[in-house]
């Protein structure tokens, strides 16, 4: 019965076994440079880099160049300093989205597991629908008639996509449930929500960190994918998708301006990818297994 | 299996009610008054109030919400999704012309998929940890990373403005089809590629491939007669499913290439407030995605008979 | 059906509907190809035959305007009269038919504009369907509601445009017969042989292409023959091109932000002009729209008669935008300045605009509200400053003045009948102007009234002009013309010959 008094028991093993695997293996280990490095640049790059709306329109459309690395944009502004800062913006966005699809998830998906019956039928019904339904679509529709902001590309990019969280969930709050120690517990007069967190969380963590880390590389696309159809970030806010339309006015005349944000948001995704796919073989764990 | 078609024809039902109903309250609470917005439009120059009033009275505008849904729910039933705000046509009719320029995209990137994916899965699994592996893995991982819409322009950019003979939007030629299909094609490839790799990788170790090599049959004739046929099977599953993959990549390619089909259809819809062409759109793409469900879990039981769809309904 | 022929189904469909289209490609040599900015048949148009009138050379109006805009010209009449203060007589010309072969009469004419106005109320027009009477084979009355001294302006409007009142396909008696339509289908235009004079031989096919980078791309390739609405940001690419010929043209419409008056921040004075003082147009046409453009310096083109252009000065002047500033209230709130989502121009604008405010100490914050809801929120008050693209398609534009700055005119109508306020407009006395501009049958007593209007508006600081707009279009090598009018709309297609 240690075990129950002992919740990070999991952890540990998972870490040290992470950090093999992803010594072994390469490409995870260059993914998960990827996401650090453009993580520190988020975190640290803005301070560093000055103000993004700064710029002379006497300087404006200059090509790659020693003063501006990647050009600058139709207001002169340097399109370094925007993507550094786009960098946050994107990637804050990302992480928001992912940790509210986590959240609504985790609770349908709790809910379901250990409610069973009707309960349990009717919200998968809704996840299996959510995990079939083109969800750009859906998204679309909710962030254009809400109008077009950040705050509803979020709100439309969470609620279409906790379906594939509320699955993982529920099938380990399945398998913990049939395990012979929860029948010990009970007996041992430990309640239903203390069970959970000491049992199933640790369970599940391994799965969930998984699921999160491929879906942030979806979630960065479908983002900077309604911010380039003009419902995201608004004006002069650098975020990357918005930054890729801007400059497809310019597409001829100066195409560093939908080059580089669109190859940084590649090179990001990549990064999630690689490292959600290194995770995986680390945690010998498949949550995409339940959700085909 | 009566009994498993009743249950999910009643829960398609209820999917196909729960749609309509959160699209039609969803547009309902958009701010701006699309009566006003539409007359502006017409006419170039502020509408009247009579103009206004005249325009919600004759689209029904001005009934409470509950009367609204329910008429246009019981027009819907019977294929009448309404009139457009905005086109002067009907819903139906937009859906119509639309449609097609997306079913030649999905058709058109499927081919580019499957004719990239089959030769780079094989490969990768064949000749597994070699060079031409990390390569194909590699392309598969691009494929699924470079944003729909970078792409696209990055193609304008090298092939379609060097080499004029690719255009570089529009519709209704088979050159026009080029760019779109190659860079919605291209994601789905990556996606196919790596279920490919994997499903023959487990193909190749299974006890009767194993068999057929050691009785001497030369490694071509063991992938392509026994392997492939069976690790082929979830894949063309998946190109199947590849419906909302479709549809999520036209929302963007469409914009991007200017073709005028059901994706960039929606997306005009939404920022012009059509909310009929946009519950039309949504309710039509619903009605696509249960249909083709249903269709792929009836061809499981067809193809697979140990499933059991009771259980799984 | 086994997997594979469910497969092999699909893919034979696909192959069907690819070799389907090839077929139907267009093949004939002698058409020139038309890139609008919109579908030739996007829209409610059963009144003109499924066409919309804006953007074919398929019907005609009464008047026309000239490409100068200076005056109004015969078109299907040859010459009209005030009868008196609210009844006109035109007189038709005797030698015009429609394409179905049916000739032009006042009674036809009478009926033709009585179903326009039946099918849709123009607002700018004080016009209703029982306006119009024939009182002669070729004489047709016209009674207006009130006093309309613009009524032969505003009948060249193409809203105004003659359609059979019997067909339903486009019966007009233009220069071109439309060859089928089919909605949201490129439209053909054939020349029509009995015209009152020569057409030249190509036929024109109108398409439609929504995004200006597409038009542009389309035109370099060839795909087209004509292009209207570049995007400026290409124009220097195009114009090295020796392939292609490429012009502009200044349009009676103004890009400019308005104002609001009656909001807390901007309802002082002092505010409003440190904000106009602030912008320096100069350099936004030079630089941010490519030269392509007008700096701006009346709420009303230059190209419209009465506009004041040439009396007011530059509103450019960064030192007494600070003197302004310091004499006002202004204690660093921050301004709600919303854009049209669409327009990519305005919005670069906008944000330049921002940032010299914001070295001036003034915070203001952009929102792009899509079209759909940006007029609502621009007439309902709900913002400081608002960028609004207005101008006239129209051969009068007397209207712009009543809509923008009158307290009843659209802008201000919803404000002022519910709060008694406004958004832009400056008052009783600006109201008493722009209504004896609105009536006045003498030019002169017109002009000098709504020239006032503007030193007005722009002495109150509600509006901060930026730009005349610029048509660009383009035309491919072996095209010659058109030539060019003030108003794309109203382009002579038969001056475009190959």
């Amino acid at each position: 019965m240690s075990a129950i008094d002992d919740p990070g028991r999991v952890e540990p093993v998972a870490r040290a076994s992470v950090r093999r695997a992803l010594r072994r293996n390469p490409a995870s280990l260059a993914g998960g440079i990827v996401v650090a490095v453009v993580a520190i640049v988020a975190v640290v790059g803005p301070a560093l880099v000055g103000d993004p709306n700064a710029g002379a329109l006497s300087n404006r459309l200059q090509p790659p160049s020693a003063a501006h690395p990647f050009g600058t944009d139709p207001l002169g502004r340097d399109v370094l300093t925007r993507l550094v800062h786009g960098a946050r913006i994107t990637l804050a966005v990302a992480v928001a989205i992912t940790l509210v699809r986590l959240v609504i998830g985790f609770v349908v998906g709790l809910v379901a597991g250990l409610f069973g019956g009707l309960v349990d039928e009717a919200l998968m019904r809704v996840v299996d629908f959510l995990l079939a339904f083109p969800g750009i679509v859906l998204a679309l529709v909710i962030a254009g008639v809400l109008g077009p902001s950040l705050r509803n590309v979020l709100l439309a990019l969470a609620v279409v996509g906790w379906g594939s969280y509320a699955r993982v969930v529920r099938s380990s709050v399945l398998s913990v449930r049939e395990e012979p120690f929860v029948d010990a517990a009970k007996l041992a007069g430990i309640s239903r929500v203390r069970l959970v967190w000491t049992h199933f969380v640790p369970n599940v963590a391994g799965p969930v960190v998984v699921l999160a880390t491929l879906d942030l590389g979806g979630v960065v696309l479908a983002a900077a994918g309604l911010s380039f159809l003009g419902l995201g970030a608004q004006p002069p806010t650098p975020e990357w998708g918005a930054m890729v339309a801007d400059g497809a006015d310019y597409l001829r005349s100066a195409p560093w301006l939908v080059n580089v944000p669109g190859i940084a948001i590649a090179a990001l995704v990549v990064g999630f990818n690689l490292l959600g796919d290194g995770l995986r073989d680390a945690l010998d764990t498949d949550p995409t297994e339940v959700n085909r | 299996m009566y009994r498993y078609l009743l249950k999910r024809f009643a829960s398609s039902v209820v999917v196909l009610g729960a749609v309509s109903l959160v699209t039609y309250a969803l547009v309902t609470v958009a701010p701006g008054d699309p009566a006003e917005t539409i007359l502006r439009e017409q006419l170039h120059s502020q509408p009247s109030d009579e103009q206004v009033a005249q325009f919600r009275a004759e689209h029904g505008l001005d009934e409470p919400f509950h009367v609204q849904y329910v008429s246009w729910l019981g027009d819907a039933v019977t294929g009448d999704l309404g009139q457009s705000y905005f086109h002067g046509r009907t819903v139906h009719e937009l859906i119509a012309a639309h449609l097609p320029a997306t079913i030649e995209l999905a058709v058109a990137a499927t081919v580019v998929a499957v004719a990239i994916s089959v030769p780079a899965g094989i490969a990768s699994a064949v000749y597994r940890r070699t060079p031409l592996d990390y390569v194909s893995q590699a392309g598969a991982l691009f494929g699924v990373s470079v944003p729909n819409f970078w792409l696209g322009y990055l193609l304008i950019l090298v092939i379609a403005v060097p080499f004029s003979a690719v255009p570089t939007s529009g519709a209704g030629s088979v050159t026009q089809l080029v760019l779109p299909a190659v860079t919605l094609g291209t994601g789905l490839a990556a996606v196919i590629t790596r279920l490919l790799r994997a499903s023959l990788l487990e193909t190749l170790e299974e006890p009767y491939v194993r068999t057929a090599r050691s009785k001497g049959l030369r490694e071509r004739v063991v992938i392509c007669r026994h392997a492939l046929r069976s690790a082929l099977i979830p894949v063309v599953t998946v190109v199947g499913l590849q419906f909302a993959y479709v549809l999520n990549g036209a929302v963007i390619v469409e914009v991007v290439f200017d073709r005028p089909g059901l994706g960039s259809l929606l997306v005009d819809a939404v920022f012009a407030r059509d909310f009929p062409v946009v519950q039309g759109v949504v309710m039509v793409t619903a009605v696509l995605f249960v249909v083709t469900n249903l269709l792929v879990d009836l061809s499981y039981r067809y193809l697979d008979p140990r499933i059991d769809l009771e259980a799984s309904a | 059906m086994s997997r594979r022929q469910l497969i092999s189904g699909v893919a034979g469909a696909g192959i069907a509907s690819i070799a389907g289209c090839l077929s139907a490609r267009d093949t004939a040599d002698e058409t020139v190809r038309i890139s609008l900015g919109s579908e030739p048949t996007e829209g409610d148009w059963e009144a003109y035959g499924g066409v919309v009138p804006y953007h074919t050379p398929f019907h005609e109006t009464l008047t026309a305007a000239p490409p100068d805009l200076q005056t109004v010209e015969p078109q299907l009449a040859s010459d009209w009269e005030a009868f008196d203060e609210t009844t006109w007589r035109f007189s038709l010309q005797d030698d015009v038919t429609f394409h179905d072969g049916s000739e032009l009469t006042a009674s036809l004419a009478a009926d033709a504009l009585s179903a326009i106005l039946e099918a849709r109320p123009i607002g700018f027009t004080r016009l209703t369907p029982d306006s119009f009477r024939a009182v002669d084979e070729y004489e047709l009355e016209i009674e207006t509601t009130q006093p309309e001294p613009a009524t032969p302006g505003n009948l060249a409007h193409p809203l105004m445009s003659l359609q059979h009142p019997e067909a339903d396909e486009p019966v007009g008696t233009g220069p071109y017969v439309a060859e089928g339509v089919t909605p949201d289908q490129p439209v053909e235009a054939v020349r029509f042989d009995e015209y009152r004079e020569t057409v030249p031989e190509p036929s024109l096919v109108f398409e439609g292409v929504s995004d200006p980078q597409t038009r542009s791309l389309r035109l370099e390739s060839g795909e087209t023959d004509v292009a209207l609405d570049l995007p400026r940001g290409s124009y220097e690419e195009l114009a090295a091109n020796d392939d292609l010929e490429v012009r502009t043209e200044t349009e009676p419409r103004t890009g400019m932000v308005m104002v609001n008056r009656y909001r807390e921040a901007t309802s002082d004075r002092d505010l409003r002009k440190a904000l106009q003082y602030g912008v320096d147009q100069q350099e936004l046409v030079a630089e941010v729209l490519d030269g392509v453009g007008e700096p701006a310096r009346s709420p009303f083109s230059k190209r419209i008669p009465w506009s004041a252009h040439d009396e007011l000065s530059a509103h450019t002047d960064t030192d007494r935008a600070r003197e302004y500033l310091e004499a006002s209230a202004y204690d660093g709130e921050e301004l709600r300045f919303i854009i049209d989502g669409n327009q990519s121009e305005q919005q670069l604008i906008a944000q330049e605009m921002q940032r010299r405010y914001d070295e001036l100490g003034i915070d203001v914050a952009i929102e792009q509200v899509e079209s759909a809801a940006f007029f609502s929120e621009y007439t309902g008050g709900e913002a400081d400053l608002a960028f609004v693209e207005l101008g006239s398609i129209n051969g009068a534009a007397d209207y712009l003045v009543f809509v923008m700055y009158h307290s009843e005119g659209g802008d201000n109508a919803d404000q002022y009948e519910s709060e008694g306020t406004g958004v832009v407009n400056p008052g009783e006395e600006v109201d008493e102007l722009i209504e004896r501009g609105d009536t006045a049958f003498d030019e002169d007593v017109k002009h000098e009234a709504y020239r006032e209007v503007q030193r007005r508006v722009m002495d109150d600081g509600v509006t901060i002009p930026i730009y005349y707009k610029e048509y660009v279009i383009g035309t491919g090598a072996d095209v010659d013309g058109p030539e060019l009018h003030a108003i794309p709309h109203m382009t002579d297609w038969t001056t475009l010959t190959t």
